[in-house]
């Protein structure tokens, strides 16, 4: 990839048919091969983003690029733009219209207009991949929320796309699913090299799966960068509605009422309790 | 249990749709042609025997589903039964309403039952189709036959949202009725009539985001997909169409009144 940036958005704006203004001169970089949380509040342009990164909402001013291009917007640029970004939808409800799991997944594949063997190598491939290879017969009425969400996901991996665009990928999955599922993206980022994009309001999930953090409230982005810094722009994310991690909290807490010196910040339980042992430490070698 | 369910657990279910759709559907006609009580209760014991022993469709189950249209079937042939006359001889049974005598004769009787032994014959076949084929291969049989794509691909959207839409109707009127709707006739209506409005504007919001969903996957205007392929042992056709021809000469002997 000759630039680091997969997708990039220029004074981007753009307004729903009703007059809602939900992105506002949104300016943004999307680095290749990483997985970058897209954080905000209800309403503050996420899914929005998300479509135009895809050619279905369409700029009222500025751009978005892929690569260097800009987005071709006739029939045929549409095509090959979304075989390179595939986006999952947060209602599976709203994605899967094929009667049957299998069918479904062929959907996109079909439309690609790749040769029948091929095919049906990709839809057995992204099955097996999501775990829902025994899945694949059933209606689509039948299967469990999570099954759907899977099924969802694989309709899409199936495309090859090098860009996934997920929106709210943990939503209304239990701890233990949004748990696989965001290791499963993870994975998979880290094997394919893909870039992912992860809309969502689900704070505890981001330093654990996600390299980059961008912050937007009302169609504008408030902070973009690595997750880490993160704590050191806090105010930003409270600003759009947003918490940090509880850990993240409990530090600050720590050393901004409590009086603790700590050896740096942490997010995730793991680098809190490094920071907890390298102070254990410190104090046995002082009281020795 | 759904006789969507059914299907979708069906033994049968891997058998290739056109196969079980010409084992199935011929009898029809010929039932309703030979019009005769013993080519029926033939037609529907083959029917029945192949669902419960090769479908493996428990048998209480597939009487539950029996008595549906036996509820029909009573009061259809109940009505054909029944004839009216002025004088009261021409019935078995008659009662005198006024000036004319209602009553039922022998020969409405007879045209009852063969009505009845009609109909349930051509019940157990259409169950047998209904038991052992889903929706999605129906579909797919009646694009092989040369239906217009768009009729096949609207009838599987129609199929996969109405589960949907029904899914959503229970679970708003699941909250209407915790907040006291459908108590008396008033707030019943009011209710229902509300439910209908918000199904209708939700059945809009959907159809958008699935449209929009299936433009980020390159919809273009007709729905392509490739179904899955089973390796299963299809039964062979020369056993169909020898069967199918025993059955239409049984049709033809009973017709024409050489059995019955």
């Amino acid at each position: 990839m000759a630039s680091p940036n997969m997708l990039r958005t220029e004074a981007l704006r753009c307004v729903w048919p009703d007059g809602t203004v939900a992105l506002d001169g949104l300016d943004l970089s999307i680095r290749a091969g990483e997985v970058t949380a897209l954080l905000g509040g209800n309403g503050a342009g996420k899914s929005s983003l998300l479509l135009s990164f895809n050619g279905i909402l369409k700029p009222r001013s500025g751009r978005v690029l892929l690569g260097d291009q800009p987005l071709d917007y006739s029939a045929k640029g549409l095509k090959s733009l979304r075989q390179e970004v595939g986006i999952v939808f947060q209602n599976p409800d709203a994605q899967l219209f094929a009667s049957s799991v299998y069918e479904d997944i062929s959907f996109g594949l079909c439309n690609l207009g790749l040769p029948e063997p091929e095919a049906r190598r990709r839809i057995e491939a992204a099955m097996e991949l999501v775990g829902i290879t025994a899945l694949a017969r059933k209606p689509v009425h039948h299967l469990s929320f999570g099954q759907k969400k899977r099924v969802a996901l694989a309709g899409v991996l199936a495309m090859e796309p090098s860009v996934l665009l997920l929106d709210e990928p943990t939503a209304g999955l239990d701890p233990k699913g949004a748990d696989e599922i965001m290791r499963f993206i993870r994975e998979l980022q880290r094997s394919s090299g893909m870039t992912v994009v992860v809309a969502t309001h689900d704070i505890e999930m981001v330093p654990l799966f996600c390299d980059r953090a961008c912050v937007i409230d009302r169609g504008r982005v408030l902070f973009e960068g690595e997750v880490a810094s993160m704590f050191e722009h806090r105010d930003l994310v409270r600003q759009a509605g947003l918490r940090l991690p509880r850990i993240a909290h409990l530090i600050e807490i720590l050393a901004t009422k409590d009086g603790f010196d700590l050896p740096g910040t942490a997010m995730t339980i793991s680098a809190a309790r490094k920071i907890l042992k390298s102070m254990k430490k410190e104090r046995e070698i002082n009281g020795a | 249990m759904t006789l969507d369910e059914h299907a979708a657990r069906s033994r049968l279910r891997d058998v290739a749709p056109g196969f079980k759709l010409l084992f199935a559907l011929p009898p029809i006609a010929m039932v309703l042609w030979a019009d005769s009580v013993l080519f029926s209760l033939l037609v529907f014991g083959l029917m029945s025997a192949s669902l419960m022993l090769k479908g493996g469709v428990h048998p209480a189950d597939y009487l539950r589903w029996l008595l549906l249209p036996a509820g029909f079937l009573v009061i259809g042939t109940a009505a054909v039964a029944v004839d009216a006359s002025a004088s009261p001889g021409a019935f078995i049974v008659s009662v005198s309403v006024g000036g004319a005598h209602l009553g039922v004769s022998f020969a409405g009787l007879a045209m009852a039952t063969h009505l009845c032994f009609r109909a349930l014959a051509s019940v157990s076949c259409l169950y047998f189709v209904a038991f052992t084929t889903p929706v999605a291969d129906l579909g797919r049989a009646m694009a092989f036959v040369g239906l217009p794509p768009l009729l096949v691909e609207m009838t599987l959207l129609v199929y996969r949202f109405v589960f949907l839409l029904f899914g959503t109707a229970s679970e708003m009127a699941t909250a209407q009725r915790s907040r006291l709707g459908y108590t008396g006739a008033a707030s019943s209506y009011r209710a229902l009539s509300a439910l209908a409005s918000n199904l209708f504007l939700f059945s809009a919001r959907r159809a958008e985001e699935v449209y929009v969903a299936m433009e980020c996957r390159g919809y273009d205007g007709s729905i392509r997909v490739l179904t899955p392929s089973s390796g299963a042992r299809q039964p062979s056709l020369a056993g169909l169409a020898l069967l199918e021809v025993a059955l239409l000469s049984a049709a033809i002997a009973t017709h024409f009144g050489r059995l019955f």
